[in-house]
């Protein structure tokens, strides 16, 4: 029976009908044929695994992030940080990584800072001759570093299926977010040197303030979504919403790009990605009901404990696995396989803050490796460059971000220390 | 099929700004219990229960809405890399499943309501409000998955019998 039903699941999948299907009827199949369950419980599941509180911050974030890209947010903080980055060698793409960084810290969601930055970017580093591709490539990896820097949508997706804390995780990724950012730099300066990409022009002290009393409305926002959660004022789900309302107010009234009609886009854009990404997670959730009723997270468990197996060969593995998925399922389709191995990350005494911060990384690789790179496509339509292309000019910032999930395998403390301190 | 159509435009309209109302409508509760409970020290005990049903509402009202635009996720090696003649076919079959998951989702959601109806379910924070009314949002969403599952599935038969329409 069981096989029956993961049969079933992986032609579906492979075939391309959408996952939370494959996910929904193969599990229905295990859990029909293996305990009896009846069919009509599909509707218990469907309704009760997104009834949850947690979650909202889920459809807000995403809201905020919609709002801000449209309130043009991304232009004033780009001109902030070329201020600050602009005449290193290559310093429209350092700006590129920073401005990125920062407003993953307002967003939550890479096609959002991408579309915000890259757009105002892209004409520039071409104007300044920079080669298209690598243009294209610092863009697109930059634009992943808002999966790993809070407020995080990912973050709470892993946290709600692992039973681990959002306020923690979120704490995890700026350590990882910051080193990863600061590493990816630095294929951006030694190429731009290598080709002789130039610098930007310099910006005078006034000048440079003039753009921070600009941007002070926007580098405040995740002050007070990050201090109101740590200051212990609001809740993740309760900061989203304070994210919602103080974008709304500083782009109608103080940036004043904001109208009733993009509010109103936003909102639609919201609930579209928002539908996605929650039926997914109904059937993620039907389908680990089903595995764990068999008892197979906890026979990987025991495989895992008796096998002698190491945490760090378990987490090595477990990255490799995940790159091999990355390519072919989206971010919320990989965290599905966080149910299952539990038992074996609780045997093995991994820590979940450290697991979370790999799987980001490794969904922001996911991401920009083909075939199913979301980032990479979306990169190259918006820039309308050939995917090849981009490709090209993304491999050295692949190569690099690869490299650093691995350091954090081997360097736990960099995603757990900031938690740790924070929380104990 | 003009009429199937219209009324697939008009449908999709429709869950599209119930959809966009409805999450501006949690935005503001969300944010209204915050204030309140920040600021005034009051709180409400119904919020967090509304504010999730809203959620839910959010997102079956998209569901089909995502299938009409092929929008959900999908491993799309297969249908991108096939010759173009097997793709209709494939595309039947994956409407034709849409159909059975439709199916099985509204009979549970429905089956279930019943149920919740029947017994007079309320839940302890939300006494004003039966439970049953939030819960129908479930085969709602499946009834509009289906809808739009049989207007793929018509148009393609048609591409494929007729070679006239579109393939979608």
């Amino acid at each position: 029976m069981l096989t029956f039903g993961i049969v079933v699941f992986f032609i579906l999948l492979i075939s391309g009908v959408p996952i939370f299907m494959a996910f929904a009827l193969g599990g229905l199949i295990i859990l029909t044929l293996h305990t009896g369950m009846p069919l009509y419980n599909i509707g218990i599941f469907f309704f009760d695994s997104i009834d949850n509180w947690i979650m909202i911050a889920v459809p807000l974030f995403i809201l905020a992030g919609q709002l801000m890209a449209e309130s043009g947010m991304g232009k004033i903080l780009v001109d902030v940080f070329a201020g600050f980055f602009g005449r290193v060698p290559g310093g429209i793409a350092v700006t590129a990584i920073a401005a990125s960084a920062f407003c993953g810290a307002l967003v939550g969601s890479n096609l959002a800072v991408l579309g915000s930055v890259g757009v105002v970017l892209f004409p520039a580093m071409v104007e300044a001759k920079y080669d298209r591709g690598y243009s294209a490539g610092v863009l697109c990896s930059a634009s992943q570093l808002g999966f790993l820097i809070p407020p995080s949508i990912i973050f709470i997706i892993y946290g709600f299926l692992t039973q681990t804390s959002v306020a923690e995780l979120y704490m995890a990724g700026i350590l990882p977010g910051i080193f990863l950012a600061a590493v990816l730099a630095i294929p951006a300066v030694i190429i731009a040197k290598r080709k002789g990409f130039p610098p930007m022009p310099r910006a005078s002290w006034k000048e440079q303030r003039i753009r921070l009393v600009k941007a002070l409305p926007a580098i405040m926002m995740p002050v007070i979504v990050l201090g109101g959660i740590y200051g212990g004022i609001f809740t993740p789900t309760e900061a989203a919403a304070v994210a919602c309302i103080y974008t709304l107010l500083v782009g109608v009234f103080v940036y004043r790009r904001l109208t009733w009609k993009n509010i109103w886009s936003s909102s639609i854009e919201s609930a579209r990605l928002t539908g996605i990404i929650l039926i997914l997670l109904c059937s993620v959730m039907l389908m680990n009901r089903a595995l764990s009723l068999i008892g197979l997270p906890q026979a990987m468990g025991d495989w895992v404990t008796k096998g002698g197996i190491t945490a760090p060969v378990f987490l090595v593995s477990l990255c490799v696995v995940l790159l091999i998925m990355g390519m072919i399922v989206d971010a919320v389709g990989l965290v599905a396989i966080f149910p299952v191995i539990m038992p074996a990350i609780q045997a093995l005494h991994i820590n979940t803050i450290q697991l979370g911060v790999l799987f980001v990384v490794a969904s922001m690789i996911g991401t920009m490796t083909p075939p199913a790179a979301g980032a990479l496509y979306f990169t190259s339509a918006l820039f309308k460059l050939p995917t090849a292309e981009t490709i090209r000019g993304l491999l050295p910032f692949l190569a690099v971000t690869i490299l650093v999930m691995f350091i954090f395998v081997f360097w736990p403390d960099i995603s757990t220390w900031l938690p740790g301190t924070m929380f104990r | 099929m003009r009429k199937l159509a219209a009324v697939s435009t008009i449908l999709g309209t429709v869950c599209r700004s119930a959809a966009g109302a409805v999450m501006l409508a949690m935005m503001v509760l969300v944010f209204a219990e915050t204030i309140s409970r920040y600021v005034f020290g009051i709180s409400h005990e119904f919020v967090p229960a509304i504010s999730s049903w809203l959620m839910v509402w959010v997102t079956y009202l998209m569901l089909g809405v995502i299938l009409k635009t092929r929008e959900h996720i999908n491993v799309d090696i297969l249908p991108t890399r096939i010759p173009p003649r097997y793709r209709t076919p494939l595309l039947i079959s994956f409407d034709i499943i849409s159909l059975i998951f439709a199916g099985l989702l509204c009979f549970g959601g429905i089956k279930y309501d019943l149920i919740v109806k029947q017994l007079d379910i309320h839940v302890v924070t939300v006494q004003f409000f039966p439970v049953w009314i939030v819960r129908i949002s479930v085969p709602l969403g499946a009834f509009f998955l289906a809808f739009f599952s049989i207007e793929h599935l018509v148009n393609e038969v048609r591409y494929l019998v007729k070679g006239t329409g579109e393939e979608s």
